[in-house]
């Protein structure tokens, strides 16, 4: 095993591989046109891999995209009808207007929507404070009024009388605890153990090069320890750091890596290339992401496709397998959330979007009146409400919810947009539809087990990685947004936030102000994280000025 | 006296009906009729106490702010320090129309006397501000300004305190990595109103029970994990001193579980807080072998509420203790347990913003 430590400024960062837009899929519905558009990745249904858009045609018209594992998105022309697909859990977008001046129009990123399309580009406050609250905005809305996100698992069949969604994937149910022996938990883990084996099996191409990104945290570590063992021979793994004076987890990637023998690469990121990519990588996004990690995880992927034309990665074992955000949760429940008063309704809901440690509790001093009107006529928690009321555990309810909800509407998405951009495949084996089908299966106890998260699939996994990694409490990827937003990068969000693209009819640009110059109140006011979102959404809507 | 609400101030002539004389605004305080505090001297103590109305508080939060401002000026020291610079002044004046030099020896005898009492005066020990005194200001305040809106206006949220439904069996085979335990129920509302279990991944009761509807299923959830990381947080107070190694030691506790922190205010705290003071509880007074004689002493006097401590102050003490090793302490009956930094010092409220996911 070799490390390698290399320091990405901008300087480094221009002599890497450009990034560049995937072609987008795009059109509108006109009575008369046939034709079958669309992309596909490492799409199988049952043993067959699905080589042709064509082949994933005839599936779809014999409805069976519910076999379908990978990543899709379809348009369907017919004379006299317009189908759009997306695949079961949400790794490729597909947007619609449905009355745009052009008629019904389609594409797959939403800026290539509006210029095609002419649909309006009028904000939706509620969007807007759904970001705000999740760092992404979950469902049907997008931060455009006019524009709708193709839900994942969803088909959408356009013709003259209008057009109709339809479901074509859910998430099968969850088993009872009260069923479960111990001799069946031990088959489960063998069962999980196999399955993500033969994921990777089925994903891996053994005459090339592999990479994966590394954290040091459990889910990652896995991946590395799977691919390395499947792939017989050094596999190269990276990971991030953002300079001395900041906590990192390189201890703990680093021994990962000489665990398993990988050929190890550390990228220190500086806040001036972080700063030289961030328009560049929300360009590239469908739709905003706030969260910190967005930035080097697009540079990341550049980095890495100087090593190998597939990156592997963690991403999927916390919504999945019962991760962090669950135990907050639990302990709302059990002694009521301090920020809900008595007679509010949708406690839940309310702890569920606090819990993201985002701007939910300052919704009401960072949006206008006019938007907070129009926010408050459909309230965000009524979305989550019948999550905890479909009738799962409420860790299984939690796990449902963070699987569609982030999933496809964060976590797989970013990952495949920004993949690509820089020219690599993703494989995320822990988050595909058969190992999604099969943690829905779980009983809350294989997820949750006293305080231990993600029980089921550490013990998995045990005889792969050293039991300090296993065992290590989850600390999360930290990126430095609380000293770069008091130090270096302060001028420059201060400058973006207050002279940039931010819409002033719906923030409130004093609570911005404040924000920018520390006037944050509170025990923990986590002004590093707030400057990012909003800094994020200015970059963001910087390309459709 | 200045309205706190368009901050003109009038005269008591001008704000006959207890009325703001320019906005009309009710006045909850008259000086003049013997209230002991002024509407903005109310209002800053709420302030204080609130960290500028970030943090919640409870009651005594606020009872103990309010005896803090009266600490503050301490009537002995104004006597002894006014008799002083009095002394200097009509001693000399006296000297000098006199032309007396005995007089002026003993001025300057009774001036400097009168400063270094001045200056030396200690507090009364305990609050001149007496609980009933209290309880009608806030009744006062809260009928002209309304409750202040960070003050804990119920016990433990309604779901630790009246379950309508029992708890989920699912829930109660969880478990969480860390807990604090405290000496008063107080503790408990004021932590859970300022949503610091859910902030902070940690269970919270009280040693007395409480919230009485989850008490036994989360000490039972506690005691399940193995390496559970238990804060005490109490009074400096002889029943505080002992909570910690009652935590660490009592088989219905966490003896061979875990590990027991104290971050509780230590004897050794309370001397810098006189005038806070309150009576001991000790019926019979005990001496602990790992105090001095003098702290012992105080112990059997005297007690120091964790309420005299700020808000802010406590949950930014426990941030810091979650995040930084205490120093072990062996007991007497074998039981270990550690003993958190001081209060004051650095804070370390402050989040490093992690990315959701990565690798």
């Amino acid at each position: 095993m070799a490390e390698s430590v290399v320091v990405c400024d901008e300087a480094t960062l221009r002599a890497l591989p450009p990034a560049t837009v995937a072609p987008a899929l795009s059109g509108t519905f006109s009575a008369g046109q046939t034709a079958v558009t669309g992309t596909i990745d490492a799409c199988r249904v049952g043993a067959e891999r699905i080589l042709s858009l064509s082949r994933l045609r005839e599936i779809a018209a014999a409805d069976e995209l519910a076999g379908v594992d990978g990543a899709f998105q379809l348009a369907v022309h017919e004379p006299d009808r317009l189908q759009l697909a997306r695949d079961a859990i949400g790794h490729r977008t597909l947007f619609y207007a449905p009355k745009s001046p052009a008629g019904f129009a389609y594409a797959s990123d939403i800026k290539t929507l509006l210029n095609q399309s002419g649909a309006s580009r009028t904000l939706d406050p509620r969007a807007l404070a759904a970001y705000l609250s999740c760092a992404y905005i979950p469902g049907r809305g997008t931060l455009f009024r006019d524009v709708k996100e193709l839900l994942p698992g969803h088909t959408l069949t356009c013709t003259r009388d209008g057009y109709d969604e339809r479901r074509f994937f859910s998430l099968p149910p969850e088993c009872d605890d009260e069923t479960w022996s111990e001799e069946t938990e031990k088959e489960a883990i063998r069962d999980l153990r196999s399955l993500l084996e033969a994921t990777i099996r089925d994903n891996l191409d053994p005459e090339q090069e592999a990479a994966a990104s590394l954290s040091g945290g459990i889910d990652s570590s896995i991946v590395v320890a799977l691919v390395q063992r499947a792939l017989g021979r050094p596999l190269h793994t990276l990971s991030i750091a953002f300079g001395a004076e900041y906590k990192n987890e390189l201890e703990w990637s680093s021994m990962v890596a000489r665990h398993v023998g990988s050929e190890h690469t550390i990228v220190h990121l500086t806040p001036e290339a972080i700063l030289a990519s961030l328009d560049e990588t929300h360009a590239f996004l469908a739709s905003p992401i706030g969260d910190p990690l967005t930035v080097p995880n697009a540079i990341l992927f550049r980095k890495a496709r100087e090593l190998a034309p597939y990156v592997w990665n963690g991403e999927g074992g916390d919504p999945l397998f019962g991760g962090p955000k669950n135990l907050p949760m639990v302990l709302a429940e059990l002694y009521g959330d301090g920020e809900n008063d008595t007679d509010e309704s949708s406690p839940r809901a309310r702890s569920y979007y606090r819990a993201h440690l985002k701007c939910f509790d300052e919704l009401s001093s960072l949006l206008t009146e006019q938007a907070l009107a129009a926010v408050a006529e459909a309230p965000l928690e009524l979305e989550v409400n019948p999550y905890f009321e479909g009738g799962r555990s409420f860790v299984g309810a939690l796990s449902e919810i963070n699987v569609i909800w982030k999933g496809g509407h964060h976590i797989l998405p970013k990952v495949d947009q920004l993949s690509q951009a820089a020219g690599v495949r993703p494989r995320s084996p822990l988050f595909t539809k058969s190992v999604v089908e099969f943690a829905s299966r779980l009983p809350p106890s294989l997820k949750l087990r006293g305080s231990v998260e993600k029980y089921a699939l550490k013990e998995a996994v045990r005889d792969l990685l050293p039991s300090a990694i296993v065992d290590r409490p989850k600390s999360g990827m930290m990126v430095p947004v609380e000293g770069w937003f008091q130090g270096p990068l302060l001028p420059h969000a201060r400058e973006r936030l207050l002279g940039g693209a931010l819409p002033w009819d719906i923030l409130r640009k004093s609570a911005v102000e404040a924000l920018v110059d520390g006037k944050v109140l509170g025990l923990r006011p986590r002004r590093g994280v707030k400057i990012w979102l909003l800094v994020a959404l200015e970059s963001y809507l910087r390309q459709f000025t | 006296m200045k309205c706190i609400k368009c901050q003109t101030d009038s005269k008591y002539s001008e704000r006959s009906g207890g009325t703001c004389p320019k906005c009309r605004a009710r006045f909850a305080f008259e000086p003049k009729s013997g209230d002991p505090f002024t509407d903005p001297a109310f209002a800053a103590a709420i302030d204080r106490v609130s960290a500028h109305d970030a943090v919640r508080f409870t009651h005594t939060n606020l009872y103990y702010e309010l005896a803090r401002a009266g600490r503050r000026t301490n009537a002995k020291k104004v006597v002894f320090l006014a008799i002083g610079f009095l002394g200097l002044v009509l001693g000399t004046l006296a000297a000098v129309g006199s032309g007396s030099i005995a007089l002026l020896v003993v001025a300057l005898a009774v001036a400097v006397s009168g400063i270094v009492l001045g200056l030396r005066a200690k507090p009364n020990p305990t609050p001149a501000l007496t609980q009933p005194t209290f309880s009608s200001l806030l009744d006062k305040w809260s009928a002209a300004h309304g409750t202040p809106s960070k003050l804990v206006q119920r016990a433990a949220p309604a779901s630790a305190t009246g379950r309508k439904a029992p708890l989920a069996k699912e829930l109660a085979t969880y478990s969480f990595d860390r807990a604090v335990i405290c000496d008063r129920p107080e503790t408990v509302d004021l932590l859970l109103a300022n949503n610091f279990h859910f902030e902070n991944n940690c269970a919270i009761l009280s040693v007395t029970g409480y919230p009485e509807a989850v008490f036994g299923p989360v000490l039972e959830m506690l005691r399940r994990n193995p390496k559970i990381e238990v804060y005490a947080l109490h009074d400096a107070s002889a029943e505080g001193h002992e909570l910690a190694r009652k935590l660490a030691t009592s088989p219905e506790w966490f003896r061979g579980i875990g590990r027991v922190t104290d971050v509780g205010i230590l004897v050794k705290h309370a001397a810098r807080l006189r005038g806070l003071w309150s009576a001991s509880r000790q019926t019979t007074p005990r001496a602990f072998g790992d105090l001095t004689a003098e702290e012992n002493a105080w112990l059997s006097v005297y007690a120091l509420e964790l309420a005299a401590i700020r808000p802010e102050q406590v949950i930014k003490r426990l941030f810091r203790a979650m995040t930084q090793p205490g120093t072990q302490v062996t007991t007497d009956d074998g039981g270990i347990f550690f003993v958190g930094g001081s209060f004051g010092g650095s804070d370390v409220g402050t989040s490093d913003g992690g990315g959701d996911s990565f690798g």
